[in-house]
């Protein structure tokens, strides 16, 4: 998402004029001085001074430290021709978290723009909001200033915090104790391994309450901030247990999106909820472990989701196949038996009397068909449940989280 | 008493004659000449005629019977050998046990008692004894030792006494019938079931029902070996009884009717309500059928009977000594049984659980 908004320079041409003739020289220096220092305040002109822009740098340090967001602010003499590439470039080389939000200013236009998570994180009229307020400032260095100030402030309240880069918590975090020592010991053995082998991070969690976040806020959050997830794109999914509220949510993140499919999902809940359902939480979990496994080798292995029409087997019942086909082989049996039996039999008394009935004797005297009335019912049509035929649903649902990453999932009551 | 006894004697040789199912015809079995039936019928005739001066029948209360034992019986004199023959009351042609000539007797066919048609033996002994040997062959669950340990104890051609009706039905026949028509848009479906009142009145008109009318055969098995061709009876002549049994009938034309109207009624209903058509459902719901009866013809039908005795049991067959139909009950091996039933089910089982695995494996 990009926010472009042009602003009318008040700034005389000459004093841009003169500006720029001084430029080399002193942009040469800062550039030099400033490579090392200066992570987020791009001012190839030196249109600010040194101070101003290690105020702001400092300034956007701190907001990244808070939040975890760069804040970039470029600020050129020269309109930029191509400010998109510049901007991309930026945000390839320069942003640490996958996010960014930039402010472009050259001598006729300012650009606010965003990155990465950031996209998810602010709606276009915020962006113009805070480009608005900044441009009131009186100056230049002022409104860089601003802007840094102005962003971080609404990330705070936001409740946007660093994803740390590695994982901070164990795969399971049992909170609600529903575990006892042992079981928990053996379940984290479970996921850990799994996720490892799968490189995709499985996570349970329960706690015994949710806070002001509602159960797919919290799922979500829960998961970035706490670093779960694999590579880069935080491969991993998590099933959270909310006691108070008895509430559950998966959360899935990066390649878990696509590996866990809404109907996925769905499939995955109609397992293993019914053990949660019944307080039976350790068998619940090893189903929900097993099921992640399962789902992911599918994924790996034929680059298919289960998904409507791709569904995984359930397992050959051995047991109803057996007697299922035990009576199918009676039934045949019996009848064969009884059809060899009946070859032995072949006294039996004639009922009708047909054959002795006189060929074209039968003369009706009255036929008589009187119509009475009728009756019209209706039923509602079936609804098609299995929109599998259909072909139009299908694959993952997405959202985003507070911090802005991309999370898929689903969530209820058990 | 006016019973008499009569036997065939060959105009040439004196030798009794005996009725030839294979030729139609009358046959000396020891001179081999030929008579047609209709060519004995006036000797016939002349026979009857001359019976009262030769016939010295003579029924003879034995003192040694016990009181009752004999009611059912009677007893004759062999023209030829003058030995005993002892029957029971309905026996109208035998063979004598001395001499083995066969032997008609005269009274059971005289006035009321005539039958109207007979129709001849078509098949001898021998077919029926083939008839029987192949009723055994492809019965699976025959036990193997009744092929080989059972054997046919007693083989008798008997001419067995059926009414014929003829009997016209008077049909009133009510049903209830619906029909449905279903169609559905997006939302719907929808039936509408039309009602009707259905009413079928009429006749129909049946020949020649046969009810057999002897109490020493099960009916099932006289119904069982129907249909007789009744275009290949003739009138009745005591020549074709010649060499078979014979018995008079012994269960009244009154009696006899009912079983022929219960037949007449269902298959009248069936006619009806095959002409009940268009519709979805028919359900009856008023049955009426009136009979008219004709009186009933009497006639003689051929059936060679078989007695066998395994393991302590009597098992009879009969054979249509006209068309050749073979019935008669036999018994069940129970171990193949038992073995056909697990067998086949364990064989099916384990396809269809093959078919489930694979079908769940594809």
């Amino acid at each position: 998402m990009k926010k472009i908004l042009s602003v009318i320079c008040v700034i005389p041409v000459i004093l841009a004029m003169t500006l720029a003739l001084a430029a080399p020289v002193y942009a040469s220096e800062a550039e030099t001085e400033t490579a090392a220092e200066l992570h987020h305040v791009i001012n190839p002109d030196g249109v600010i001074s040194e101070k101003n822009a290690n105020k702001i740098e400092t300034a956007a340090e701190a907001v990244f430290e808070k939040n975890g967001i760069d804040l970039f602010t470029v600020i050129t003499k020269e309109e930029t021709p191509d400010f998109e590439n510049t901007v991309d470039s930026i945000y390839k080389n320069t942003a640490r978290k996958k996010a960014a939000v930039i402010l472009l200013m050259d001598s006729e236009n300012a650009y606010l723009i965003t990155r990465g998570r950031a996209e998810n994180i602010f709606s276009s009229d915020e962006l113009d909001e805070i480009l608005a307020q900044s441009l009131k400032q009186k100056n230049r260095a002022a409104m860089l200033l601003r802007f840094v100030k102005l962003t971080g402030a609404s990330l705070t309240e936001k409740g946007v915090e660093p994803i740390p880069d590695g994982r901070l918590l164990p795969r399971l975090v049992d909170e609600a104790e529903l575990l006892s020592k042992s079981e928990a010991e053996k379940l984290l053995a479970t996921l850990d391994e799994i996720s490892e082998r799968r490189q995709l991070d499985i996570v349970v969690v329960t706690n015994n309450s949710l806070g002001e976040k509602n159960v797919t806020q919290y799922a979500d959050d829960f998961f970035d901030y706490n670093g779960y997830g694999f590579g880069e794109n935080h491969d991993g999914i998590l099933l959270l247990l909310s006691m108070d509220t008895r509430e559950w949510a998966i959360s899935t993140c990066g390649s878990g999106i696509d590996i866990f499919t809404d109907r996925g999902q769905e499939y995955m809940t109609d397992e293993f909820l019914p053990y949660i359902s019944d307080g039976e939480y350790y068998d619940g979990f090893n189903r929900f472990a097993e099921l992640c496994d399962e789902f992911a080798g599918e994924y790996a292995d034929s680059g298919k989701a289960y998904d409507y029409g791709n569904m995984p087997k359930q397992p050959f019942g051995w047991f109803k196949a057996i007697i299922g086909s035990l009576a199918i082989g009676l039934v045949a049996g019996l009848i064969v038996a009884l059809v060899l039996c009946s070859q032995l039999n072949s006294v039996k008394p004639q009922n009708l009397a047909d054959e002795y009935a006189k060929k074209g004797s039968l003369k009706l005297t009255e036929k008589n068909d009187l119509y009475l009335y009728h009756t019209i019912t209706r039923t509602a049509r079936p609804k098609d449940t299995d929109s599998s035929s259909g072909g139009s649903s299908g694959g993952s649902s997405s959202h985003s989280s507070s911090s802005g990453s991309s999370h898929g999932g689903s969530h209820g009551h058990f | 008493m006016p019973e008499n006894l009569l036997e065939y004697k060959c105009p040439c040789c004196g030798g009794k004659i005996e009725f030839n199912s294979a030729l139609q015809k009358m046959k000396c079995p020891f001179c081999d000449t030929e008579f047609d039936v209709d060519t004995l019928k006036n000797y016939d005739t002349v026979l009857n005629d001359s019976t009262p001066t030769q016939m010295d029948w003579d029924r003879t209360q034995n003192q040694e019977w016990r009181q009752g034992e004999t009611e059912n019986m009677l007893v004759y004199s062999c023209n030829s050998c003058g030995g005993e023959i002892i029957c029971d009351k309905t026996t109208a042609a035998t063979h004598c046990p001395f001499c083995g000539n066969p032997v008609i007797i005269m009274g059971q066919f005289t006035g009321e008692l005539r039958p109207d048609l007979v129709i001849p033996f078509k098949l001898d002994k021998e077919a029926a004894v083939a008839a029987f040997k192949n009723h055994l062959k492809g019965k699976t669950l025959l036990p193997k030792a009744f092929k080989t340990d059972s054997h046919i104890e007693e083989i008798k051609g008997v001419y067995v006494p059926f009414w014929l009706f003829n009997s016209r039905a008077n049909g009133h026949i009510k049903y209830r019938a619906t029909k449905v028509r279903t169609w559905s848009d997006r939302d719907y479906i929808y039936t509408d079931t039309s009602y009707f009142s259905v009413v079928r009145k009429g006749t129909l008109d049946f020949e020649n029902i046969p009810v057999d009318s002897s109490s020493k055969i099960d009916n099932d098995i006289t119904e069982s070996l129907e249909p007789f061709d009744l275009s290949q009876a003739v009138d009745f002549q005591t020549a074709y009884l010649s060499g078979y049994l014979a018995d008079k009938y012994d269960v009244s034309e009154d009696k006899s009717v009912e079983r022929a109207n219960q037949r007449v009624s269902k298959s009248t209903e069936k006619e009806f309500s095959a002409t009940v058509t268009g519709y979805t459902t028919v359900h009856t719901e008023n049955v009426n059928i009136q009979l008219d009866n004709a009186k009933a013809k009497y006639a003689l039908f051929p059936v060679w009977l078989m007695t066998t005795k395994w393991n302590g049991k009597n098992y009879i067959f009969a054979m249509n000594g006209q068309t050749g139909k073979f019935v008669g009950n036999l018994p069940m091996d129970g171990g193949a049984f038992c073995k056909w039933l697990f067998g086949i089910a364990g064989v099916v089982a384990a396809v269809a659980l093959m078919i489930m695995r694979l079908m769940w494996l594809a």
